[in-house]
């Protein structure tokens, strides 16, 4: 593409945008580059400053005030009490026109909106029709599902709870967002994140590195952090958080894993000879629970 | 449509949960495969793996010969159908069933063509001008079908689809996909905890516990030959009786004692009690409902004494409940029986239906 077809591009996509018509009489090549970067910079402000789309991803995600939006929301008549909900999607790949089209479709309702974050997040800043408030969970398997049915996209979804006013929406995405950083880390065998759901991964997420090298170091030792041990990891990993999970009870464990009473005993043996925690104990075994969480998340850090 | 064949499958999330272990199964052409079991058994990671929903961690996936480890979704040639299925609200049933063919640009006249196709086969055709909200629940889950089958996959993926339906619609919606299968004449995977579905949908059912395969069988080998008490216990209802007993074996007769009932066992039941070294040893002795009667008097001797503490009834058949050391049982028995709740009743075991398991490993010894 030559300058000049670049320019005149520039200027439809203004025109497309604005409804406004921009005539330029150009004289010579020199000034062609100024003017393209012009006009794209008025594209630019424009939409920062009117499409509806780009002003509530901007506000939802931060970059803009209440203060700053809601004269917007009066303009563009988005009522202020109303139930709505936002779900954030997050894709195994990019994202492409087809599965935002679906998504309008699901949500014809022009209350709602698909907003893009980056290349593999979407936005639904949803509105309930009639102003019925429904079942989060709901709606977020039904997003899920028709995904997954209509154009087998690999896909996980995060929530937070109903909210009655706009101005609750930001800090929803913020849990949304949250619990889907929590999730990938600690819960990536779900696919659905509900902020109010996601236990004590939530509470280790925002601990800092230091904190987590220090809790293991006190705990396990230095050697911990150096290699990957077996007794975090696979089927020791997965005894431990099954005989966990079964309040210790060692019979039921072992009936679950399919496994006998001696190999899992063998094994709880395994750990507490690597680890020193015989997590046969209450408290030894909310120590190993804590470091197999801590030992993930370090290798996301 | 297709064979597909899973070897060694197995699914481990990077957190170090071991969902599915060891998965092998060959589905052939046009089968209608069940995964059935209780919640939290894989069932549907296993079919997401098939989907190619979720990554398969270890092990082979093969559609028609063909490796699918590393194929995308889209590119294996299925369909899935959930249970939280969402119609597009403003659409009729017609373009609700296009719209995926649609946005993968296929031409309008085979769009068409697809479309009317699946209408007819689902009984959809004088409904394609209706909106969502214009039809019944059967009607909505028949559309959400709809758009599987416009897209005539090699396979068809199917995850509870009718869990989000009412008992009554449920039973029609079963027949339904039943007659589907039939006219389609395609490779099924359906998902399911519930094993009424199972049996009365499935050529052969998978039967899964903890991300382990329990049995593969045809409904009718998975009732009256469970391969362990998980099995006999998930598959049937009411659920069938299970009781310790004691093993005392004499000579080539066996009888199995429970607290002062003696049982003798038929003759091909006891060898293998006796072959299996269980003399003395306690053993769990199930039996299903249908299977206790009333006793006569030739049972004399191998009865069970108790006082009937519910009775139900069901219209054709009656279920008693009452207490066997401690543990409820179950009978089933014809609406015509004069026994009531509280009536002190004898009843007998058809030992020919008798299931023996070893206690410690849950495995059937007799079958």
């Amino acid at each position: 593409m030559d300058k000049k077809q670049k320019l005149e591009q520039s200027l439809k996509d203004l025109k497309k945008m604005t409804g406004l018509p921009l005539k330029v009489d150009l004289k010579d090549d020199e000034n062609v580059d100024e003017l393209i970067q012009g006009v794209q910079s008025l594209c630019l402000a424009y939409r920062d400053a009117y499409d509806k789309d780009m002003i509530l991803r901007r506000w939802l995600i931060g970059e803009m005030s209440n203060d700053d939006f809601f004269p917007f929301a009066d303009r563009m008549r988005i009522p202020k009490e109303a139930p709505r909900g936002i779900f954030l999607i997050s894709f195994k790949n990019e994202i492409y026109s087809e599965i935002i089209t679906l998504l309008k479709q699901i949500f014809p309702d022009n209350n709602s909106r698909v907003l893009t974050q980056g290349k593999n997040q979407l936005i639904i800043f949803y509105q309930f029709p009639n102003r019925k408030p429904m079942d989060m969970r709901k709606v977020a398997y039904e997003i899920l599902d028709t995904l997954n049915t209509e154009l087998l996209e690999q896909a996980t979804i995060s929530y937070d709870g109903l909210a009655g006013h706009l101005d609750q929406l930001p800090a929803s995405y913020q849990k949304a967002d949250f619990a889907m950083r929590v999730g990938s880390v600690f819960y990536p065998d779900r696919t659905v994140y509900n902020y109010e759901q996601m236990g004590v991964g939530s509470l280790l997420y925002g601990l800092s590195k230091e904190i987590c090298t220090e809790y293991i170091n006190c705990n396990l030792g230095k050697e911990f952090l150096e290699q990957e041990s077996p007794v975090f990891q696979s089927d020791i990993l997965q005894t431990a958080n099954c005989f966990i999970k079964n309040d210790l009870n060692i019979a039921e464990t072992s009936r679950q894993l399919h496994i006998h009473r001696n190999t899992l005993l063998y094994r709880l043996e395994q750990i507490q000879n690597e680890t020193g925690l015989d997590i046969r104990r209450f408290d030894s075994a909310m120590t190993y629970k804590l470091c197999s969480m801590i030992l993930l998340y370090l290798k996301h850090l | 449509m297709a064979d597909l064949k899973l070897v060694d499958v197995q699914k481990i999330y990077p957190n170090g949960f071991h969902a599915v272990h060891d998965f092998n199964l060959e589905i052939k052409d046009k089968e209608f495969i069940i995964f059935v079991g209780p919640s939290g058994c894989a069932k549907s990671t296993t079919l997401r793996m098939i989907a190619g929903l979720e990554s398969i961690s270890g092990g082979e996936f093969y559609i028609d010969g063909e490796l699918m480890n590393n194929i995308e979704p889209k590119d294996r040639d299925i369909a899935m159908v959930f249970q939280n299925y969402a119609l597009y609200p403003h659409m009729t049933v017609y373009d609700n069933m296009a719209f995926s063919l649609k946005l993968r640009k296929v031409p309008k006249d085979e769009i068409d063509e697809k479309v009317r196709e699946a209408a007819k086969i689902l009984d959809l055709d004088k409904l394609l001008d209706r909106k969502p909200s214009q039809l019944s629940g059967g009607q909505r889950q028949r559309v959400a079908m709809g758009r599987a089958i416009v897209r005539q996959p090699k396979v068809f993926l199917m995850d509870e689809p009718l869990s989000n339906l009412d008992a009554k619609l449920r039973v029609q919606m079963r027949i339904e996909i039943s007659k589907i299968h039939q006219r389609l004449g395609a490779t099924i995977i359906y998902v399911t905890h519930d094993q009424v579905e199972a049996m009365t949908l499935g050529t052969r059912i998978v039967v899964m516990k903890d991300g382990y395969i329990q049995q593969v069988d045809s409904p009718k080998n998975l009732y009256n030959k469970p391969c362990n008490l998980f099995v006999a216990g998930f598959i049937g209802s009411p659920q069938m009786n299970f009781f310790d007993a004691v093993c005392k074996v004499n000579g080539s007769d066996v009888i199995l004692q429970i607290g002062n009932s003696k049982f003798p066992v038929p003759a091909d039941k006891a060898k293998a009690l006796i072959d299996g070294g269980y003399d003395g040893k306690t053993v769990v002795l199930g039996i299903r409902p249908e299977d206790v009667r009333e006793a006569t008097a030739a049972d004399a001797g191998s009865t069970i004494e108790a006082d009937i503490k519910f009775y139900e009834l069901l219209g054709a058949e009656v279920y008693l409940y009452f207490d066997l050391e401690g543990m409820q049982m179950t009978a089933r028995t014809p609406s015509s029986t004069s026994l009531r709740q509280g009536s002190h009743a004898q009843f007998a075991l058809d030992m020919n239906k008798i299931h023996v398991f070893d206690k410690e490993t849950e495995i059937t010894i007799t079958n």
